[in-house]
């Protein structure tokens, strides 16, 4: 049975999309306006942006925002099931 | 967001963005040091008892500037080291916190408020306890002291809060 935190969390591609466009993490914090530790955290799971930050974060890598973030866990690359 | 409006916001922010010291990158070291800023408020309440149990006379007076003045320097040293490691979530102005910050600092307050209502009912009843015991005996030197070691504990709270909560660091390396 899925617990509290399971529900809340937000699954992300942000580590994904930095390390392919080459921007560090305080280069992309820069551009949000936030704290790069914030983004550390969003990498990590341990925090789960608002839709503004969000749909900031889709915006400043030129993706539709479900291609950064999902309910559910993002498939391994690789892996045959999409 | 971590919009600086004037130079003092620039420094600040300039100041908090550095690397947290290596020994609070870990959940143990940074509990470690809430320890010892809970140890620096116990002498305020050490000099708080003195005072009830001796006051008014030099002994009492004596003990409290000690306490107090230790209380003080090593509590300014330790708190100061608190709000570099938690880069100054509690202590900057909204503006210059981005959300996660400004969420944190929310929850610090939101958590210190509740336990700053269970230590002024704590209060409340040692001091009730203090006075039945004491009679109409209240020196005036104990309630002042009194006050003054509930509000430095008051204002400490919500950076002692953010401290013990606060998720390890991401090491800047990563970037590399």
């Amino acid at each position: 049975m899925p617990t509290d935190k399971d529900k809340e969390l937000v699954h992300n591609r942000i580590a994904v999309l930095r390390a392919e466009r080459g921007v560090s993490r305080r280069e992309l914090a820069t551009a949000l306006g936030v704290h790069y530790q914030t983004v550390g955290y969003l990498e990590r799971g341990e925090y789960s942006p608002s839709l503004h930050l969000a749909l900031q974060i889709a915006e400043y890598f030129q993706v539709p925002v479900e291609v950064v973030f999902s309910l559910k866990p993002f498939p391994l690359i690789g892996s045959t099931t999409l | 967001m971590t919009t600086p409006l004037t130079k003092r916001d620039e420094k600040l922010l300039a100041a908090l963005q550095s690397e947290v010291p290596s020994r609070y990158a870990t959940q143990s070291g940074r509990r470690n040091l809430v320890r010892m800023g809970i140890a620096c408020l116990a002498l305020f309440y050490v000099s708080t008892v003195v005072c009830w149990a001796l006051a008014p006379s030099d002994t009492a007076m004596y003990l409290t500037f000690v306490c107090d003045g230790i209380g003080l320097v090593a509590g300014a040293l330790v708190l100061g080291q608190m709000v570099v490691v938690t880069r100054g979530t509690t202590r900057l102005p909204d503006h210059l916190l981005d959300e996660r910050q400004a969420l944190e600092k929310l929850r610090a307050h939101s958590t210190s408020h509740r336990l700053t209502v269970i230590l002024l009912f704590a209060a409340l009843f040692v001091i009730e306890l203090g006075m039945s015991f004491s009679g109409d005996h209240s020196p005036s030197a104990a309630v002042v002291v009194t006050f003054a070691a509930l509000l430095v504990t008051v204002s400490a709270l919500p950076l002692l809060v953010t401290t013990w909560r606060m998720p390890d660091p991401i090491p800047d390396e990563d970037d590399a």
